[in-house]
């Protein structure tokens, strides 16, 4: 078979393609088209909603990190969240901006092109952003405690700091662990198996246009 | 007429615009959701978010350029985004099989193998070089495929050349 006689193939499907589907434009009248909801505009509210929940975090690191400026691990505690709220903003922001550059009506390599770059900085965010939770919680908890009952954690009960602490550490190890272990199984994507998977498909997006994009 | 009753008119016109166009081209959509997806119920989802992606873009849409060019662009695009969605991923790896239950209707068994083989050769491709041979078999100029999918003419060329190669090499009597 020779790629001419594909497009005898491929006329055989145009023919039947047409009585098949005759029908099935009906369902992009009546304005359905409207209500149809892209993935791409879900992802979009959902790091708006990413972007106020970091916004809410810096506003109560940095109130916290005044109030508890002479408490040192007070202060550690507001400075984790700050840093948090801040990575968290920056992250929904890079995605909010990578999100706007994809304009369908491009020519395809280019828009692969910025898809591509949105699934690596969106697999980036999430593990930066999930990773840190093992350890961030306390951070909350300890200031929630202090500022909602004046009870400091650290001094009134340091044993549940050290066994949150040792948790934290064990669950960090834990999901480490687990994320290599997923890679190397991974047999799709073999090369690089410390990256995470989902970063590492990523790459192989980008990798498979610029192969397409040289002679 | 007030100036609410005068968008609406305008809004009512571009979508009777919008669905002549639709209408006309919409083998495109199909063909592009039949390409990349092998599941009926994903090709159905995926030729609705072409057709919604199109009417989106549809205010930008220039009149003095292609509405076919635009078309392929829109639908290449968001099929090969679709098939790349992790969600996705391992739905669209379907066994051959099922698909044949699709194509296998009212038609000559000669055409049938033709059919059957065509899709082996398009599962066994990358999500571009899929839009690529779509492109070659719809009869695009290599001026429209260069312009559609974002290389130059001169690429194009060599590409349509190295799947003829392989086409050949793939469908050789020893392979098959």
């Amino acid at each position: 078979m020779e790629l001419d006689d594909m497009k005898l193939a491929w006329q055989t499907l145009d023919r039947r393609l047409d009585l098949q589907n005759a029908l099935n434009l009906h369902q992009f009248r009546e304005g359905k088209l409207d209500k149809a909801r892209s993935k791409l505009r879900r992802l979009y509210w959902a790091k708006i909603v990413q972007i106020l929940f970091g916004d809410a975090l810096i506003y109560f690191g940095i109130m916290s990190a005044i109030r508890h400026r002479d408490v040192p691990h007070l202060l550690a505690c507001s400075l984790f969240m700050l840093a948090y709220g801040l990575l968290t903003v920056i992250f929904g922001g890079v995605t909010l901006g990578k999100i706007a550059s994809i304009d369908y009506t491009a020519p395809v390599v280019e828009i692969q092109k910025r898809v591509g770059a949105l699934h690596r900085i969106y697999a980036l965010a999430s593990l930066c952003l999930g990773l840190p939770w093992w350890f961030l919680w306390i951070a909350i908890f300890v200031l929630e405690m202090r500022a909602n009952l004046g009870v400091d954690l650290f001094i009134t009960l340091p044993t549940f700091i050290w066994i949150s602490g040792a948790t934290g550490i064990a669950g960090f190890v834990a999901t480490a662990w687990y994320l290599r272990r997923r890679n190397a199984r991974s047999v799709a994507i073999p090369d690089d198996t410390d990256t995470p998977r989902s970063l590492r498909e990523a790459k192989g997006e980008l990798e498979e246009i610029e192969r397409f994009e040289k002679m | 007429m007030t100036a609410q009753a005068a968008m609406a008119t305008i809004a009512t016109a571009a979508r009777a615009q919008f669905h002549d166009l639709l209408e006309r081209h919409r083998k495109i959509v199909f063909k592009v959701a039949n390409t990349y997806c092998r599941d009926p119920h994903d090709r159905a989802d995926l030729a609705q978010e072409i057709a919604a992606q199109c009417w989106r873009a549809f205010p930008g849409y220039d009149a003095q350029r292609s509405f076919s060019t635009w078309m392929y662009r829109i639908a290449l695009n968001v099929a090969i985004s679709f098939v790349r969605g992790a969600v996705h991923r391992d739905k669209h790896s379907v066994a051959l099989d099922e698909e044949l239950h699709d194509v296998a209707t009212d038609s000559a068994p000669e055409s049938d193998e033709r059919v059957r083989e065509l899709y082996r050769f398009i599962d066994q491709l990358d999500a571009l070089n899929r839009a690529l041979l779509l492109l070659y078999l719809e009869d695009r100029s290599y001026r429209e495929m260069a312009d559609i999918l974002g290389i130059s003419e001169t690429n194009v060329a060599t590409k349509i050349s190295r799947l003829k190669q392989r086409i050949r090499a793939d469908m050789a009597p020893d392979n098959s």
